[in-house]
């Protein structure tokens, strides 16, 4: 009996124990100690800790900071970060995916305004006007942000099946849909065999070339089509035109003759990803990067011939402001509302990261010597790692290049061969290039957070059902279930019910817009 | 002594609650409890919060029956609602009678090998969580690499995307159902089987009774009270959906799958509307109490001694 008494006691005591041990471990906050929650950080939660452990170490042994970074997995990270906050585990900065995220907690309450925990910070006095006020919203600053990049997604396609059917590049809407059309038909890659597809997508995110060119632009990511009509200078929902309808049947014709990916609305990025790198998918509109980066190098180490090219943006009813280009800012850090030195902390954050160049790039690319090094010409080379092949794994706390620093101060490039370091040059020098004639040319708008950003807290109270119900219009016209007048009709309904025209409103009575006449449901 | 002397004397002896022995099981005992204490009571205080705007950070008024009203006026939320009574009538149609049938089927198996080799394929999808299932059946329908369609593309058929389709979704996801649980279902038949008088049987024979007669007088009647226990505590959990549908469900088919387990996941975990998920999840939970209660209220109909058996 004694035994089992014993035993007894110590199944009590042990989650007592683990309790007690684990709060042992908790960091004493001090003014030089800063806690980041941040997804991507060394990639993905469960990757590299070795590393994102060593780069900590590292960081506070330069920079006598003490830093502690959590990191939760990118799958549902903002699920879980919302969890995280709500049961007070977190303090200190989080970086949230996207500023309506950060608007979204300042509904709530859980981050604080910043503005007066930096009056009087030298250094943050000091950034450019636009870096300071890039998250200033209802009057005060609630995010900041860490640097800044042009950047745009692009319709990418086999630039070796364009070749074998001997076809130009895209230019309008039509051709697009020839290019298709042939590379589900004409058998792109010459095997004899009915096995490719023209387009694949992840969702309405990797279409948002067709309903621009239509003149129904989406937003951001595609999410729902309340966005900043660079045309119309307002915030309009672009599905009460009659031009959605158009954009609809379109993409309805190119998925019922299967010249689109059947599993369009059920990919998610990553099975996008992988179709295309299967080498049985002609074309995808991504991040235009992410061609060079990833397509064409995945293609090649699997020993399947492939490369890939960046199409220009098509024109159809629309021609000007086809798409547009924003800085990436790595997203708003927020400080969370319960953290017991909120004020120290922030001025921490900001004198580190934005007030001294070197530990502004040890927080974009990890510890200098080795997981980056400068080279005699002042470019970044970041690691190669041998497993990927690829130099992605960055903690990413800053974004890579500062708002101030000309583009070509600090370049980034994977570590390689002075010739393949060239050579990359030159292909980051063409997209940019591309990006500069496009915005240059019209083509091309430049959005700002300003015009990315929904200022409304019905559109924040009502953007899950919006979504779905979006989501829903697009696959029932699409796969025919409906057609796309009728789909757009209940759409209009719909959205009317759930208030979406006080969303509008208040949009455009943040931004001093006026609403168009025909955006009203 | 007479025997009522006996009794009363037996009453007034008082028993002792904690002796040398029983300790160690009312301690043991106390895991069991504090778990549940810990894990299933305690949250439920947080039912309040569906009375109060409660936000990230936290509390910050009562508003009555205000979350209640909003989330009886959102049509995603009836449809649902009506979408999870829809999967409750195809289970009651389709997955609580095949374990039945199946068992009433084993038990006329009299080869021994076949019998078992049945129980045990039948059996084994239980084992595997619904991702695994359903990881399988996404992969076996898939419209692109799917060996379903690979079959019918070999007979000259045109592919189907069959998890598309929201019509056929929730009949697909009650033959889901049923492939996974009816062989595990079939067990505590089984036994109640096992347990029936073979001499009924012997009676029926000499009064002519053919197989189908005899299943209909002699075995159903007899696992008749397993049958009604299983099916009244069936209804504990009949509405929780979440893990199968949040698995199998897309955009495609939401009209159909969207369940009031998934909405709740939606509105409280991915938007953050603590509020109005537990409105709706205390709504749910107060169907499924009315539920059991009536389940067990009818029971009553059933049994011998005309209580209810829970």
């Amino acid at each position: 009996m004694r035994k089992s008494l014993l035993l007894l006691a110590l199944l009590l005591l042990a989650p007592g124990m683990l309790l007690f041990a684990e709060g042992a471990q908790e960091v004493a906050a001090t003014e030089e100690y800063i806690e980041l929650t941040k997804a991507f950080y060394y990639r993905d939660a469960t990757e590299h800790l070795d590393r994102k452990d060593a780069f900590m170490e590292a960081f506070e042994e330069q920079f006598g900071v003490r830093l502690v970074v959590n990191t939760f997995p990118r799958d549902q990270f903002m699920e879980k970060l919302n969890l995280a906050i709500t049961s007070r585990q977190l303090q200190g900065l989080v970086l949230p995916f996207s500023q309506g995220d950060m608007l979204r907690y300042r509904e709530d309450g859980a981050i604080l305004p910043l503005d007066g925990m930096l009056a009087g910070n030298r250094t943050w006095d000091q950034q450019p006007a636009e870096l300071r006020d890039m998250y200033k919203f209802y009057g005060g600053t609630w995010g900041i942000a860490t640097g800044q990049r042009t950047v745009s997604f692009a319709r990418l396609a086999r630039k070796d099946w364009l070749e074998n059917l001997g076809m130009d590049y895209p230019e309008t809407i039509d051709e697009l849909y020839e290019m298709a059309r042939a590379f589900t038909e004409d058998d792109p890659d010459g095997n004899g065999q009915d096995d490719t597809v023209g387009m694949v997508a992840a969702g309405t995110w990797n279409l948002q070339d067709i309903f621009y060119a239509f003149d129904a632009p989406l937003n951001g990511f595609g999410g729902d089509p309340i966005t900043w009509d660079e045309n119309e200078q307002a915030f309009v929902d672009s599905f009460l035109k009659p031009e959605a309808a158009e954009a609809l049947a379109f993409i309805a014709e190119l998925y019922q003759n299967g010249y689109l990916d059947q599993e369009t609305f059920t990919n998610n990025s990553s099975a996008m990803r992988e179709k295309l790198w299967s080498g049985k998918y002609g074309s995808t509109f991504y991040w235009m990067h992410w061609g060079r980066q990833e397509w064409t190098p995945t293609l090649e180490q699997r020993g399947l011939p492939g490369e890939h090219a960046i199409l220009p943006w098509v024109t159809g009813n629309r021609t000007e402001h086809v798409y547009f280009a924003w800085g990436t800012t790595g997203g708003p850090w927020c400080m969370l509302a319960n953290t017991d030195n909120a004020k120290a902390m922030v001025n921490t954050f900001v004198d580190t990261f934005l007030g001294d160049e070197m530990a502004y790039l040890w927080g974009a690319y990890g510890i200098r010597g080795q997981d980056w090094r400068l080279d005699s010409e002042g470019r970044i080379l970041v690691r190669v790692e041998p497993t990927t092949g690829q130099a992605n794994v960055i903690p990413g706390i800053t974004a890579g290049r500062m708002i101030e620093w000309p583009p070509t101060k600090y370049p980034d490039f994977p570590d390689g061969t002075p010739e393949e370091i060239n050579q990359l040059e030159r292909q980051i020098g063409a997209e940019q290039a591309i990006i500069d004639r496009g915005l240059a040319e019209g083509t091309l708008w430049r959005s700002t957070p300003a015009k990315d950003t929904f200022v409304s807290t019905k559109y924040t109270e009502i953007i899950g059902d919006l979504r779905k119900i979006f989501e829903e219009t697009v696959i029932k016209a699409v796969t025919g279930e409906m057609s796309p007048e009728a789909a757009l009709d209940q759409y209009r309904s719909q959205v009317k019910a759930l208030g979406a025209q006080q969303a509008l409103q208040q949009c455009n009575d943040n931004y001093g817009s006026t609403l168009p006449a025909w955006s009203v449901y | 002594m007479s025997e009522r002397a006996v009794a009363s004397g037996a009453v007034k002896k008082r028993r002792r609650v904690l002796t040398r022995t029983n300790i160690v099981l009312y301690l043991m005992f106390l895991v069991p409890v504090i778990y549940y204490l810990v894990f299933h009571y305690l949250p439920m205080v947080g039912v309040v919060i569906a009375f109060a705007d409660y936000r990230m950070s936290g509390f910050r008024s009562w508003v009555g029956f205000a979350n209640f009203k909003f989330i009886f006026n959102l049509a995603f939320f009836w449809r649902s609602f009506w979408n999870t009574w829809f999967f409750v009538l195809l289970r009651y149609l389709f997955v609580f009678p095949a374990p039945i049938v199946l068992a009433l089927l084993m038990n006329e198996i009299r080869i021994k090998w076949a019998k078992k080799t049945i129980q045990t394929v039948s059996t084994l999808p239980h084992f595997l969580t619904w991702v695994i299932v359903g990881g399988i059946w996404m992969s076996l329908l898939s419209p692109a690499t799917g060996y379903v369609n690979e079959l019918i593309k070999a007979f000259g058929g045109k592919p189907y995307f069959f998890m598309a389709d929201a019509a056929l979704f929730p009949y697909l996801f009650t033959f889901l159902r049923v492939w996974k649980e009816v062989g595990f279902g079939t067990i505590i038949f089984l036994a109640a089987l096992a347990g029936i008088n073979p001499e009924l049987y012997e009676s029926a024979v000499i009064d002519g009774a053919n197989r189908w007669q005899q299943t209909i007088h002699v075995t159903l009647p007899s696992i008749l009270q397993v049958i009604l226990v299983v099916f009244v505590l069936s209804f504990t959990g009949v509405l929780n959906l979440f893990e199968p549908i949040y698995v199998l469900r897309n955009p495609h088919i939401l009209s159909t799958a969207e369940v009031l387990d998934t909405y709740v996941y939606d509105m409280g975990i991915v938007q953050a509307k603590y509020s109005l998920a537990t409105a709706i999840g205390l709504f749910k939970s107060t169907i499924s109490l009315g539920m059991v209660l009536f389940a067990n209220f009818l029971s009553r109909n059933f049994t011998e001694t005309k209580r209810g058996i829970l």
